[in-house]
């Protein structure tokens, strides 16, 4: 038996000894308590889902021709506004049972493209070379093909609301009163959708559509303010040069 | 008790990587900061000051969150524990004057707390990630800003030295040593 070894076998009892100070289930216990005191994490699945009700936002703007048809000549003047705009940002707010979950931000141009923001991390769609980049912290970018983006993970799942919205049979409701929104007062139109449901609030000077809030499943709700034909972002589409790819998990 | 979710909210924007790793990583937190300090009340005192740190500061650019908040924890409980003479309940024996004396497993681990304790910052870190944290040489490499083969020379050379501590302040034999 040479030193070294008597040296660890002598160490190792003291080490055995320190390494189980606690029962596992004491150790869950705390790893509970500490989670519990940490804001909720924005888990993959999840930040999808709010990425999909992001475009949701963009989903309902876009359709909202197909949607509202067909409910008199002020309503003609608010689909025009979705038909022919050139830009469009909206700034969303999610909540859940009183508490705010999520802000988005998203960019968008008549082509398609989108950014998304949400809290840290953009969402970039770029129609013009089919990418989806993802910006995360610490100046990274994950890039994949939207056609081939994973399940779970592709934007289009937003289409599934697409579909949704084609398929409604309904018409909107035009709300009897009227709200003062950002100084100006709007005239608002509600829809039930599979569950959700949408009311759009227009300017009545212009019918400029302003915002759109949902009951959305699961007890979300959204509100969306929306800004139409104004100059986006200087590159607000484009990754940042300095940004390093990497490979998704 | 500091409410985590205000401190994140006080912030100018919230890192969702962090918030994530706290809490993908918070069993690991505990553990290694409890075979440090061998007490569950203070091993959730460090990993609370710790998760306050990374979301009121989070690093930028992590290889591996595991391995940093391990790291941390280690530190933390290291601090913590030199801050103390002993450990309540637990205290290290004495050294034995006559025949070697029968250690139970709480003596062993707080004799062993109070020697790491008595090591350079850096020897206790080392000895405490290998040891307590269960990361590899590479990954303690990677955190002190060593070589692998570099780890394990001085992990055997901190071995060596605890185990000369130990044997002499509590007058233990050697295994193999004659009685």
């Amino acid at each position: 038996m040479n030193a070294s070894n008597t040296q660890d076998d002598l160490l190792k009892p003291f080490i055995d000894a320190a390494r189980e100070p606690v029962q596992r289930i004491e150790l869950d216990a705390a790893a509970d308590r500490l989670r519990a005191r940490l804001p909720q994490p924005v888990a993959a699945g999840r930040t999808w889902r709010l990425a999909g009700a992001g475009a949701l936002v963009m989903v309902a703007v876009v359709l909202a021709p197909f949607l509202l048809g067909d409910n008199g000549h002020a309503f003609a003047a608010v689909q025009k506004w979705f038909e022919d705009y050139q830009t469009v940002h909206v700034s969303t707010e999610m909540s859940q049972n009183g508490t705010p979950i999520m802000q988005l931000q998203t960019w968008s141009d008549r082509s398609g493209s989108a950014r998304i923001e949400m809290d840290a991390v953009v969402h970039i769609l770029d129609t013009e070379t089919g990418l989806m980049h993802t910006l995360l912290p610490g100046d990274r970018v994950m890039s994949v093909t939207i056609a081939t983006a994973p399940v779970g993970q592709d934007p289009r799942a937003a289409l599934q609301w697409l579909q949704q919205i084609r398929s409604f049979q309904g018409q909107a409701e035009a709300l009897p009163e009227k709200r003062i929104i950002n100084g100006v007062e709007s005239a608002g139109y509600r829809l039930a959708v599979d569950g959700s449901e949408f009311t759009l609030w227009a300017e009545t000077r212009d019918n400029r559509p302003t915002l759109i809030e949902a009951n959305l499943p699961g007890g979300l709700l959204m509100r969306s303010e929306m800004v139409f034909d104004q100059p986006l972002p200087e590159d607000v589409f484009a990754v940042p040069p300095h940004y390093l790819p990497v490979q998704e998990d | 008790m500091r409410n985590l979710f205000e401190v994140w909210r006080r912030r100018s924007g919230p890192q969702p990587e962090a918030v994530q790793a706290l809490h993908t990583h918070a069993g690991l937190i505990i553990t290694t900061a409890a075979r440090i300090l061998g007490n569950m009340a203070d091993a959730e005192d460090v990993a609370q000051d710790i998760a306050e740190k990374m979301l009121r500061s989070p690093p930028a650019r992590v290889g591996s969150w595991a391995a940093l908040l391990k790291a941390s924890a280690a530190n933390a409980a290291i601090d913590r524990i030199r801050s103390r003479r002993t450990e309540a309940g637990h205290e290290p024996p004495e050294p034995a004057e006559g025949p070697e004396q029968v250690l139970s497993d709480a003596q062993r681990a707080a004799a062993l707390r109070q020697a790491v304790a008595r090591l350079s910052d850096r020897d206790a870190l080392l000895f405490s990630l290998f040891h307590f944290g269960d990361l590899s040489h590479k990954a303690i490499a990677e955190q002190m800003n060593m070589s692998p083969n570099a780890v394990g020379v001085a992990l055997h050379r901190l071995r060596q030295r605890l185990a000369d501590d130990l044997r002499l302040r509590l007058g233990l034999n050697l295994p193999g040593d004659k009685q």
